[in-house]
């Protein structure tokens, strides 16, 4: 496979992420209900990371696979100088170094935002559904995430939402 | 690093120092070398932020590493919380098929 050239598995999940993400922009433009911003950014960064590792051409082992493990995987793959200094420009660094550093502050949230996926939301906090299961106390729709304050309110929050435009937006650059 | 000679435990120990690098979460982490085919790196990754799957489902990550060139390899990362590697240290977690931890090797390293 030639550099950074998609194949055909990778091209259908980032056509997937393309929409989901349109979607997002959409909700945030709109000032929706916090749950839905979070639902849709929870998809689109669990999503990119699926078509990060569907460049493999094998389906990833793991049914759920967040964006730490995308962050994980572009750096495990980024073996040379050369290399790692076109992923980090890509992302806005001028030094693999800085791009590094910047993920490893910004894991911690990607952790809290990923705990909203089904698989691992359990009985808890989740965009979707009222919880607990058995007997609801609480609405997504009206619950207060504690992860939103933070992708809203904070410098992280900002550069996440930065790395994600960037991840979508630039993917056919580092597929 | 060399490229001629495959050497999973170089890889492991520059797999563990890059995670590392990236998240603050991860206390530990385990190579486990025995029975895994020689193209094939298993790590056991001990992690503070992360939460446990419903029904204690361990499910190991792949990644396809240098695909047509002389490195290629496929590395399996088990993510794991402080708990979890208690309770399979003790065998009350089943590890995936063919999974060992004899002779693991392990970082940081403890004296």
């Amino acid at each position: 496979m030639a550099k950074n050239e998609m194949n055909e598995y990778q091209q259908l999940w980032w056509q997937q992420v393309k929409s989901d993400f349109a979607i997002w922009r959409l909700l945030r433009q709109n000032r929706t209900d916090p749950c839905h911003q979070l639902h849709y950014l929870q998809m689109v960064t669990e999503k990119i990371s699926k078509a990060y590792l569907w460049r493999s051409g094998r389906t990833p082992t793991r049914t759920h696979v967040g964006f730490v493990d995308f962050f994980r995987s572009l750096t495990d793959r980024s073996k040379t100088t050369a290399e790692r200094t076109r992923i980090a420009e890509i992302f806005g660094f001028k030094k693999y170094d800085q791009f590094q550093r910047c993920m490893f502050k910004l894991t911690p949230l990607l952790r809290e935002l990923e705990q909203l996926a089904p698989a691992l939301a359990g009985d808890g906090p989740n965009p979707e559904y009222p919880w607990p299961h058995q007997k609801p106390k609480y609405s997504p729709a009206t619950y207060h995430f504690p992860v939103w304050t933070k992708l809203m309110e904070s410098a992280q929050g900002r550069s996440l939402c930065k790395f994600v435009d960037t991840a979508v937006g630039r993917f056919s650059e580092f597929a | 690093m060399s490229t001629t000679i495959f050497n999973p435990k170089n890889w492991a120990a520059w797999y563990a120092r890059e995670h590392r690098k990236i998240d603050p979460g991860i206390r530990e982490i385990h190579y486990l070398p025995l029975h895994s085919p020689e193209r094939e790196i298993r790590l056991i990754e001990v992690n503070d932020l992360i939460v446990e799957m419903r029904n204690d489902a361990l499910e190991p990550l792949d990644f396809f590493v240098d695909t047509g060139t002389e490195n290629e390899h496929v590395l399996f990362i088990l993510d794991v919380t402080p708990k979890q590697w208690v309770r399979i240290q003790k065998g009350k977690i089943q590890l995936p098929d063919g999974w060992s931890l004899e002779k693991v090797d392990s970082w940081p390293k403890t004296k």
